[in-house]
């Protein structure tokens, strides 16, 4: 599903985010991606998203190779890949349905399937009854899930998650996590890169240890060891 | 079609969102169209004067006392002949006389000395006018050149000249002033407008950021930016519509007052040229606009 061959994003005049990093994410699977700050985790993310070009080596998402992808392609790359960030990204002056729907809305999507999809999404994630509050009526866990409700809306093959439970007590990091396990069950591949080794403990799921921009453990069950 | 009404909802949500910015940056565009409509009835009102005062321009030719008709006549053709010449008339000196007086009717120090004259002082004389204002010195010359010299006594059109050259010039003082500040104007309106993109991108950071998130277009992003800047265009062109022609009511007693013999009618030449002027100036304007906000959009709209 994802492949990094040799991946390098060097920041000039000679910082490397990443370093030659060799990855292969294969379809349907749960990655967790640890490392310690300024290792090279979101910049991969952002690698993923196309919010920036790698300066060497080949990267291929679903069979696209997106090194080279065209800027008007990017939008559709974005639909194929869901992102949660640990700051949600949410309006706080639309309701929680206004804000999922305008994922679809600006995708043109019409109003009669936006009244239709937006709800089985937030059913999904358990919010049904709170279709009409704001974000800022809501838990610091439940604004996560409307963020994982979004990120699912055009239903992508990959899901990423860039510290999602950073700002969550551990009650919410729970059920956030298990939220996850449960989307990647029903057939999502799926990245989380944290550093919050109580996640990537509980999950028993591979893990791939970043260093200083370069790839020094790749675990099939892993656990968190730095 | 569903995806272009989306765009115009966001662009319309960016116009009123913004109150203070969209109106201070449609008062700027309003203050520039209504430089621009002053300029143009400046230069209608000025048009319309050097234009009737062309009209009325001619040399009077006296012939000396003793012509005869037989080359009066000869003079006239001759005149008439010359190609840049439109008419030359005839007037006897008991018409000149009688002009004389009714020119000077409101004198009463010029009807008591002509009353104390026992001889005519005029001469028979030959009223020239020109295809082209600017011949006159030409057709003088050529007259002064000809066998008919010796017949003319004295030739008299240096006044209406000099009121051309008054009004050509304050005209065109008045053009190049007008053209400097709707420049000026416009110039503050790119910048305005610029600035006004540049802060609404700003404000809707989070909300661009989402959609780019999701996978919004590139276009669906930036076009609710640039429809916006083309509704500044619209409605300060109508308010500006609106305010020239309280100008006109205001300014067309005066003006009919002042241009009495002119036959001018500014609500009149508004009207006849309504969609040429405020057509083209709603071209410019959104030309204006929407290059502002495509400049802004380049430099702080990052998709």
């Amino acid at each position: 599903m994802i492949k990094l061959r040799q991946i390098t994003k060097l920041y000039k005049p000679n910082t490397y985010a990443l370093h030659c990093v060799d990855l292969h994410i294969k379809d349907k699977e749960f990655v967790s991606i640890i490392g310690q700050s300024g290792t090279g985790k979101t910049t991969l993310i952002r690698l993923l998203t196309a919010e920036e070009k790698p300066t060497k080596g080949q990267l291929i998402v679903g069979g696209w190779d997106i090194t080279r992808i065209h800027r008007r392609d990017v939008p559709i790359l974005r639909r194929q890949i869901g992102v949660i960030y640990q700051d949600f990204k949410l309006l706080n002056q639309k309701t929680i349905f206004e804000n999922i729907a305008f994922a679809l809305q600006v995708c043109g999507t019409s109003r009669s399937t936006i009244n239709k999809v937006v709800p089985q999404v937030l059913r999904i994630v358990g919010l049904e009854s709170k279709i009409s509050r704001y974000p800022w009526q809501l838990s610091g866990g439940e604004q996560q899930r409307v963020g994982i409700a979004r990120a699912l809306i055009h239903h992508p093959k990959i899901l990423l998650a860039d510290e999602p439970t950073g700002n969550l007590d551990s009650i919410n990091t729970r059920e956030i996590i298990a939220l996850l396990k449960k989307i990647n069950e029903l057939g999502t591949t799926v990245m989380l890169v944290t550093h919050d080794k109580d996640v990537v403990n509980l999950l028993k799921k591979r893990v791939v240890t970043l260093d200083q921009g370069r790839v020094v453990s790749d675990q099939k069950v892993g656990r968190y060891m730095l | 079609m569903l995806t272009f009404f989306r765009v115009l909802k966001f662009a319309l949500q960016d116009f009123y969102r913004n109150f203070w910015l969209t109106l201070v940056t449609v008062s700027v565009l309003v203050l520039a169209l209504f430089s621009v409509n002053v300029l143009i009835t400046l230069k209608s009102v000025s048009d319309s004067i050097i234009d009737n005062v062309h009209k009325r321009v001619d040399i009077n030719v006296m012939l000396v006392s003793d012509t005869t008709e037989a080359e009066v006549t000869n003079f006239r053709t001759f005149v008439s002949n010359i190609p840049e010449v439109a008419e030359a008339g005839f007037l006897s000196k008991d018409a000149v006389m009688e002009e004389f007086k009714q020119n000077n009717i409101d004198n009463p120090d010029i009807q008591a000395a002509i009353e104390e004259l026992d001889t005519n002082p005029f001469n028979d004389t030959i009223v020239i006018k020109a295809v082209n204002t600017d011949d006159y010195d030409l057709i003088l010359q050529k007259i002064i050149a000809s066998e008919y010299s010796t017949l003319i006594d004295n030739n008299d059109f240096s006044d209406p000249q000099k009121i051309i050259s008054f009004v050509q010039s304050v005209s065109h003082k008045v053009e190049r002033f007008g053209l400097f500040i709707a420049c000026l104007f416009g110039l503050i309106a790119f910048l305005i407008v610029f600035n006004t993109i540049r802060v609404t991108i700003y404000t809707h950071k989070e909300e661009i950021g989402v959609m780019r998130l999701v996978g919004a277009t590139n276009w669906f992003i930036r076009m609710p930016f640039i429809l916006a800047s083309a509704l500044y265009a619209f409605v300060s062109l109508l308010i500006n519509v609106g305010l020239i022609y309280l100008f006109i009511n205001l300014l067309s007693p005066y003006l009919d007052t002042f241009l009495a013999d002119y036959n001018f009618d500014l609500a009149a030449y508004f009207n006849h040229n309504f969609w040429l002027i405020f057509g083209l100036e709603f071209i410019l304007v959104v030309v204006l606009t929407v290059l502002s906000s495509a400049f802004a959009i380049r430099r702080y709209l990052k998709v």
